[in-house]
């Protein structure tokens, strides 16, 4: 088999990357290890879409897309569809609140839209052969039909950790575990009081579950709790921020452990707020996440690598591959958020070079795995950037794999 | 087990005073809640300043930890709690009733 780019993971980096190559004519091969793509905003039941909006300090000034292209494409049918409502405000920022289904609904046909788009579900990278420069060549792949062998031009890692960027042999960092951003688990709710979702309400739960914990009705882990309307009349979001200090997210089979024992705290949350608020009496759990919310794993060495201090101070770049307008967005400890605004809200170019392997001639990196440090990690994660640095990156695989020497290199190479 | 907070003053027991109150508060939102906000008083809008519900039951249990007391939550709305100033006169009403 051959593609001109391969983009190994389905999420959102993956999809607007996937469609970008494929409408600039390349022969595309997206890979996703679960059963359907669409990532944290699907599959992991994140239901907001931040980083679509510049930052604005006016409140009642109209918002503004930070990047044209493919986030605003996303958001626009999500919105007609009814997948999406908003954005609304939220402190200092814009959100669009969307519907974890849509979004996986969206993914799937756009996916299916393009001829010289080939998706592949439930597969995982094996293996990368490299060429004499040093170059991805070939991707060894495991299909649940089984093993298979892509030649490709370009690869896009939009793994979420750089996982390809690994298995390529090229520079990846890791800041150390215990100072990741802690993950998340999501549950969705129905039959809740949407007034339990007003400012007051929001207050009203938070009281009730911090006494609960001060009681020891509830463990302290139940602290990292919070609660979102969803874009349904009395549909709610609960994210719960795991303490989980020594997870490694780059071990699969550390997730499922984790996601039992946030599946039993997010019931006993649920059971307490039945029993003992009014407005919850008729809640149900209504939807379960299939994986839990990643923020921070392992990302590419790039050849440039964006800095706290250049999102904090706005600053622009001579190639950019797009805008980030999200604040530095800490998790260090479950409970608490902290957020660093840029100065005067300003956003900060990404530069092509943190998508570029520092390494590895014809690999790029989107969505969580661009080149930047723990900081500005913080800022640029989110998903409404991961689509548009999914996008600038897949153009970009695209134009690799148009030079003349990868064409010949993958003409040449035996089937 | 309780986390140690960087609140220097001893565990208090008896009901908290307005001026005990606004320290405690404004200790622990700068260094434990909040991110540096370099003007912190006690009339900035907390919400404008990146207060959420986790950092309300992280405050609440710290005050809870600390006083040994529990706010009205009947009294805990957007209003009051939108100001080091609202949260004191809570902390000051709620001494009151447990003393």
């Amino acid at each position: 088999m051959k593609a001109d780019v391969a983009v190994i993971g389905g999420g959102s980096a993956g999809i607007a990357a996937a469609v970008a190559a494929a409408r600039s004519g390349a022969e595309v091969l997206l890979v996703e290890r679960n059963p359907s793509p669409g990532g944290n905003a699907c599959s992991a039941r994140v239901h907001t879409l931040c980083g679509l909006y510049l930052l604005r300090k006016d409140g009642n000034k109209p918002p503004a897309y930070a990047n044209e292209g493919f986030p605003r494409e996303v958001a626009e049918s999500l919105l007609s569809s009814g997948g999406a409502r908003g954005p609304v405000r939220m402190g200092r920022l814009d959100v669009l609140l969307h519907s974890p289904e849509a979004f996986g609904a969206l993914a799937l046909e756009l996916a299916g839209k393009f001829p010289n788009l080939r998706l592949l579900t439930g597969t995982s990278l094996k293996q990368v052969w490299k060429n004499d420069e040093g170059g991805i060549a070939a991707l060894e792949l495991t299909t649940p039909r089984g093993d298979i062998t892509v030649d490709v031009a370009a690869a896009v890692d939009t793994s979420g950790d750089s996982g390809l960027a690994f298995a390529a042999g090229a520079g990846t960092e890791l800041a150390p575990l215990e100072h990741l951003q802690r993950p998340a688990y999501v549950l969705g709710l129905c039959g809740i009081d949407p007034a339990l979702m007003s400012a007051d309400g929001r207050l009203a739960l938070a009281h009730t579950i911090s006494s609960a914990v001060s009681n020891n009705q509830l463990p302290r882990e139940a602290l990292g709790a919070s609660f979102k309307e969803g874009i349904g009349s009395g549909e709610t979001w609960m994210t719960i921020d795991l303490s989980a200090k020594s997870f490694d997210p780059r071990n699969v089979s550390e997730h499922e452990a984790l996601m039992d024992g946030a599946s039993d705290l997010a019931a006993r949350i649920t059971a307490f707020l039945t029993a003992n608020v009014a407005g919850f009496r008729n809640a149900r759990i209504e939807s379960r996440p299939e994986q839990l919310g990643i923020r921070e794993s392992r990302r590419m060495a790039g050849r440039y690598t964006l800095t706290g201090s250049d999102v904090l101070t706005g600053r622009r770049f001579r190639e950019e591959a797009a805008l980030s307008a999200w604040p530095v967005e800490l998790r260090k400890k479950a409970g608490n958020v902290r957020l660093r605004f840029p100065e005067e809200g300003r956003p900060c170019g990404i530069p092509m070079d943190a998508l570029r392997s520092r390494d590895v001639p014809n690999l790029l990196a989107a969505g969580r795995c661009i080149s930047s440090t723990h900081e500005a990690h913080a800022a640029i994660r989110v998903i409404g950037t991961s689509l548009a640095t999914g996008e600038a990156a897949g153009k970009e695989a695209a134009r690799l794999a148009e030079q003349p020497s990868r064409r010949r290199q993958l003409e040449g190479v035996p089937q | 087990m309780r986390e140690s907070g960087s609140f220097s003053l001893p565990k208090m027991t008896a009901s908290p005073d307005l001026q005990t109150s606004r320290a405690f508060l404004l200790e622990v939102l700068s260094k434990e809640i909040l991110e540096n906000i370099p003007d912190l008083d006690e009339r900035t809008d907390l919400f404008d300043a990146g207060m959420d519900s986790l950092g309300t039951m992280q405050l609440l249990v710290r005050i809870e930890q600390h006083f040994g007391i529990q706010l009205p939550a009947a009294r805990l709305t957007r209003e009051n709690a939108s100001t080091v100033e609202g949260w004191a006169s809570l902390m000051i009403e709620a001494g009151q009733g447990n003393g």
